[in-house]
């Protein structure tokens, strides 16, 4: 009986820390990061923000060998990397687009000078 | 013995999940229940299906292991973290939307720029069409030496109509005379005095000359009692020759005035 529960208590531990090492997982959310940098985010951007630091935790748990918070955080990292390019590009259009109205705006009150 | 033993396992499980940096200050069923309603609320919005069909099958993927996770005692740090998957593909997806709903936006934008842009060409061709076409203008243009030009009505002033002291030659006076006479009885319209010079001397030095006939004019009909702001004074170098400055008598005729006439609303074209 006590040797059961040693075995299943040891199979527990094991099952703990056997999650394995997210490497993969921290280079995608890294590459993430780049990509949400390259089209403009900024770190006045929460989302990116919140990218970083988790990563940074994410590192900071792997180094630790504690896989486990490693593989959340770098899989939450990438998420809000993604959606803070995602928000970037929309704001690149917004302001495309108010330039656009600008000029509109010009046309229209050059034509209304007209006859 | 064996309660004790099963105390340590879910110690053991709980202690093997811990993740202190997650924010757990709802409560796991009201997170998932506002989870389920913002997915619902997604799954109505057509463009983020059409535009981000992939996002929004993953943050139902990840609701689900999430609503799987909550039923299982240990996992709850797990559930919360699929829980979050979930909403960020449903801001992904949001976000897709509106970026698509922007591009069709600029479309329609540049189709409206472009439409305002033939409008305003037309309506300034028009303006300029119904100065060619009036007779009265067109006598009095003719009269006072002047040509219809694509651009509007155009006097030039040969350089050797100016001497060094700003005076004019009998003849450019009369012109001017007219000219200056027109404007003050159509308050309206508008001049632009462009001086040119031959490609003799450096750029500068053309330019200085170019700015100096253009000057000369632009004070004589001050002069008359036009007011400035009807003026647009332009000096160009020699790049705007009228025939090759390979001759003295090409360079002569290069060094020129050109007085062009705004249309009826003071309106001159771009330069």
């Amino acid at each position: 009986m006590r040797s059961l529960l040693v075995l299943g208590l040891a199979a527990l531990l094991a099952a703990c820390s056997s999650s394995p090492q997210p490497a993969a997982q921290l280079a995608l959310s890294e590459a993430a990061v780049a990509q949400a940098q390259s089209v403009g985010s900024t770190a006045e951007d929460a989302a990116l923000q919140q990218a970083i630091r988790k990563l940074e935790l994410a590192h900071a748990a792997n180094a630790q060998g504690d896989y486990y918070n490693a593989r959340l955080l770098a899989e939450q990292a990438e998420l809000d990397a993604r959606q803070a390019e995602a928000q970037a590009l929309v704001v690149k259009q917004q302001a495309v687009n108010a330039r656009i109205q600008q000029r509109i705006d010009a046309l229209r009150s050059s034509l209304e000078q007209q006859p | 013995m064996m309660r004790l033993s099963v105390l340590a396992i879910v110690g053991l499980l709980a202690g093997c999940a811990q993740s202190p940096w997650q924010d757990q200050s709802q409560r796991l069923g009201d997170l998932l229940a506002q989870q389920q309603a913002a997915l619902l609320e997604l799954e109505r919005n057509p463009q983020a299906l059409q535009e981000a069909p992939r996002d929004v099958v993953r943050a139902n993927e990840a609701l689900l292991r999430a609503t799987q996770l909550a039923g299982h005692i240990g996992s709850e740090t797990e559930a919360r973290h699929f829980a979050y998957l979930s909403q960020r593909y449903h801001d992904i997806a949001l976000s897709k939307a509106e970026l698509a709903a922007l591009a069709r936006q600029q479309d329609q934008l540049e189709r409206e720029r472009g439409q305002l842009h033939v409008s305003l060409r037309a309506a300034r061709l028009s303006s300029w069409q119904s100065d060619a076409l009036d007779a009265a203008l067109t006598a009095r243009m003719q009269a006072l030496g002047a040509e219809q030009t694509e651009r509007g009505w155009l006097l030039t002033l040969d350089v050797r109509s100016l001497d060094e002291h700003g005076r004019l030659q009998r003849s450019a006076e009369r012109s001017l005379q007219q000219l200056a006479k027109f404007l003050q009885l159509n308050p309206q319209r508008r001049l632009r005095i462009a001086g040119h010079s031959d490609d003799q001397g450096q750029g500068e030095t053309q330019r200085l000359k170019a700015n100096r006939y253009a000057r000369q004019v632009a004070d004589w009909l001050l002069a008359e009692g036009l007011d400035s702001s009807r003026l647009q004074v332009l000096s160009y170098a020699g790049d705007k020759p009228r025939v090759e400055n390979r001759s003295a008598a090409g360079r002569q005729l290069n060094q020129r005035v050109e007085l062009l006439l705004s249309d009826a609303h003071g309106q001159l074209p771009a330069r």
